[in-house]
C-alpha cells in the first residue's frame, strides 16, 4: 500500500478525483443552463443520431415489408372500405366542426387543445443509461423550446417535459422518470394526487400515481389528467389510467399503478406545448 | 494515430448508446458501451493512455445522460486506475476471458456505485431492482465486450506493442 501512494502518478490521479469530486458538487448545485461544451457535444452528435435512428427505422420497414405482406393486403381491403365509411364521417364531422366553432364563438369558450401552440419534433435517441427515462428531441432553442415546456404525443397523452434545452436539441424527462412528477386528476372522481416515476415500474413501462389517502375514492380503471396545477402542463391532458391501487409500506396512505396513454416504444414523434 | 481512433470510438459510442443499443435491449436492459470500451483498452493500452481515455468518455457519458456532471467521470477514472493496475501488475499479456472478467467486475461497479449516489441520497431507492438492473447490465456487457476486444484490439495492435516495458518505467 505504500509503494502504491509513493508513485507520482498515483498520487496525481488521487488528487484529480478528490478535485472532480469537489467539482461535481459545485457543477450541479449550481447547474442552471446548459453549458458551452455540452451544447457543442450533443450539437455534433445529434445530426448523427438523427440519421442512424431514421436508417434503424428505415430497416425496420423494410424487412417488416416482406414477413407481412398477406397481413398488408388484407389490411388494404380493409382499408379500402374503411376509407370509403371515414369519407362520408368527414362530410358529417365538418358541418359539426362549423357549427361548434359558432357556438364556441357565442359562448367565448378558452381554446381547446387543438389550438394550443404546438411544434412537433422527432424523437433521435434515448437514455443512455438504465436509470432515468429521457428522450432527446431534435428541436431546440432555434424553435423556440424552452424550459419546462410540456410535451405530449400525437394522441394527444402527456409525455414529459422539456429539461435541458441546447440550439438544435432539447432533453425530454418522461412522466416515467424517477425525477419527474405530475400534478394530477382522477377524472371521474375529481380527486388530485401527484403521478411520479418509479426506477422498477419504468422498466414495465408504467408510473405510479401517489399522496391519495387511504379513503380516496380511486377504482380500477379510472382515467387520470393533468391538474394544470403546477403551471407546467396544461390542464386535462391525458395521462393514463389506474391498473391496481395498493397500500404503500408504512399503511398509511395508497398508491396506483397508473399505464401511461402513450405508448412510449412505440413514441417517434411528440409535440411540444409552447404556451 | 491512436488518438484519431480513440475520438472515433468516442463519436460511435456517444451516436449508438442512445439509438441503436435501445433496439437490443434485453428485458428492458440496455447495454453500456461505454463501459465496455474502457475496460478493454485500459486493459490493453498505456496506464495513462487508459486513464485518460477513461475520464474523457465517462464525461461524454456525463453530458449525455445530462443529469449530474462529473459523477461517470470520476467512477471511470477510478475504474480505470485499477484495470491499468491490474493490467501492469498481474496481467502483463492481455487474456479475452482475463478482459471479460474485468468488464463485468467493471460494470458492476460503476452502476452500482451510480445508482447508490445518485438514488440512495434522493432515498428513491429499490435494491431489488438495483441489483437486477447491475447484473444484467454485467451479463451483457461481458458478452458485447467479447467481440469489441477482438475488434479493438485487432486495430490498435500496432500502438501497444512495447507495452510491458512502457509500464515497468
Amino acid at each position: 500500500m505504500k509503494n502504491l501512494f509513493r508513485t507520482k502518478a498515483t498520487l496525481i490521479i488521487i488528487v484529480v478525483i478528490v478535485v472532480l469530486s469537489v467539482l461535481i458538487g459545485v457543477i450541479n448545485a449550481s447547474k442552471i443552463k446548459v453549458t458551452f461544451i455540452e451544447n457543442s457535444i450533443n450539437a455534433i452528435i445529434t445530426p448523427v443520431q438523427k440519421l442512424i435512428t431514421g436508417g434503424k427505422k428505415n430497416i425496420d420497414n423494410f424487412f417488416g415489408y416482406f414477413s407481412d405482406i398477406d397481413a398488408i393486403r388484407v389490411e388494404n381491403e380493409k382499408l379500402k372500405k374503411e376509407n370509403a365509411k371515414l369519407e362520408s364521417q368527414l362530410k358529417t364531422a365538418q358541418k359539426a366542426e362549423k357549427e361548434n366553432e359558432t357556438l364556441r364563438n357565442m359562448l367565448g369558450l378558452k381554446k381547446n387543445m387543438t389550438e394550443l401552440n404546438l411544434v412537433s419534433a422527432q424523437i433521435i435517441s434515448r437514455e443512455p443509461g438504465n436509470w432515468f427515462s429521457t428522450v432527446t428531441i431534435d428541436k431546440g432553442a432555434a424553435d423556440g423550446v424552452l424550459v419546462d415546456h410540456a410535451v405530449i404525443s400525437s394522441n394527444k397523452a402527456l409525455v414529459g417535459r422539456v429539461f435541458e434545452v441546447g440550439s438544435n436539441w432539447s432533453k425530454v424527462i418522461t412522466i416515467m422518470d424517477p425525477e419527474c412528477s405530475v400534478g394530477a386528476l382522477i377524472e371521474r372522481s375529481g380527486e388530485y394526487g401527484v403521478t411520479e416515476g418509479d426506477a422498477k415500474l419504468e422498466s414495465e413501462g408504467k408510473c405510479k400515481l401517489s399522496y391519495i389517502s387511504k379513503i380516496s375514492d380511486v377504482l380500477v380503471g379510472d382515467s387520470l389528467v393533468t391538474a394544470g396545477l403546477g403551471g407546467i402542463f396544461p390542464k386535462g391532458i391525458s395521462i393514463g389510467n389506474i391498473q391496481s391501487v395498493q397500500t404503500d409500506v408504512q399503511g398509511i396512505s395508497q398508491y396506483a399503478v397508473v399505464v401511461p396513454t402513450c405508448d412510449f416504444d412505440k413514441l417517434e414523434y411528440v409535440f411540444i406545448v409552447k404556451d | 494515430m491512436q488518438y484519431l481512433f480513440y475520438l472515433l470510438c468516442l463519436f460511435i459510442c456517444g451516436c449508438f448508446q442512445g439509438t441503436l443499443l435501445n433496439s437490443i435491449a434485453l428485458l428492458g436492459v440496455t447495454p453500456n458501451l461505454f463501459i465496455v470500451y474502457i475496460s478493454i483498452v485500459c486493459f490493453i493500452a498505456y496506464k495513462l493512455d487508459g486513464i485518460v481515455i477513461s475520464a474523457i468518455f465517462g464525461f461524454i457519458l456525463d453530458l449525455l445522460t445530462a443529469r449530474y456532471i462529473g459523477i461517470y467521470t470520476v467512477l471511470f477514472l477510478i475504474a480505470a486506475y485499477f484495470i491499468s493496475l491490474l493490467s501492469e501488475k498481474v496481467f502483463n499479456e492481455p487474456r479475452f476471458y482475463v478482459q471479460a472478467i474485468i468488464t463485468f467486475v467493471v460494470s458492476v461497479f460503476i452502476n452500482s456505485f451510480y445508482y447508490l449516489i445518485v438514488f440512495l441520497m434522493s432515498n428513491r431507492y429499490s435494491f431489488g431492482y438495483a441489483s437486477y438492473v447491475v447484473l444484467l447490465e454485467a451479463i451483457y456487457n461481458t458478452a458485447i465486450s467479447i467481440p469489441v476486444y477482438f475488434i479493438v484490439k485487432r486495430i490498435t495492435r500496432g500502438f501497444y506493442k512495447d507495452k510491458g516495458e512502457y509500464n515497468e518505467r
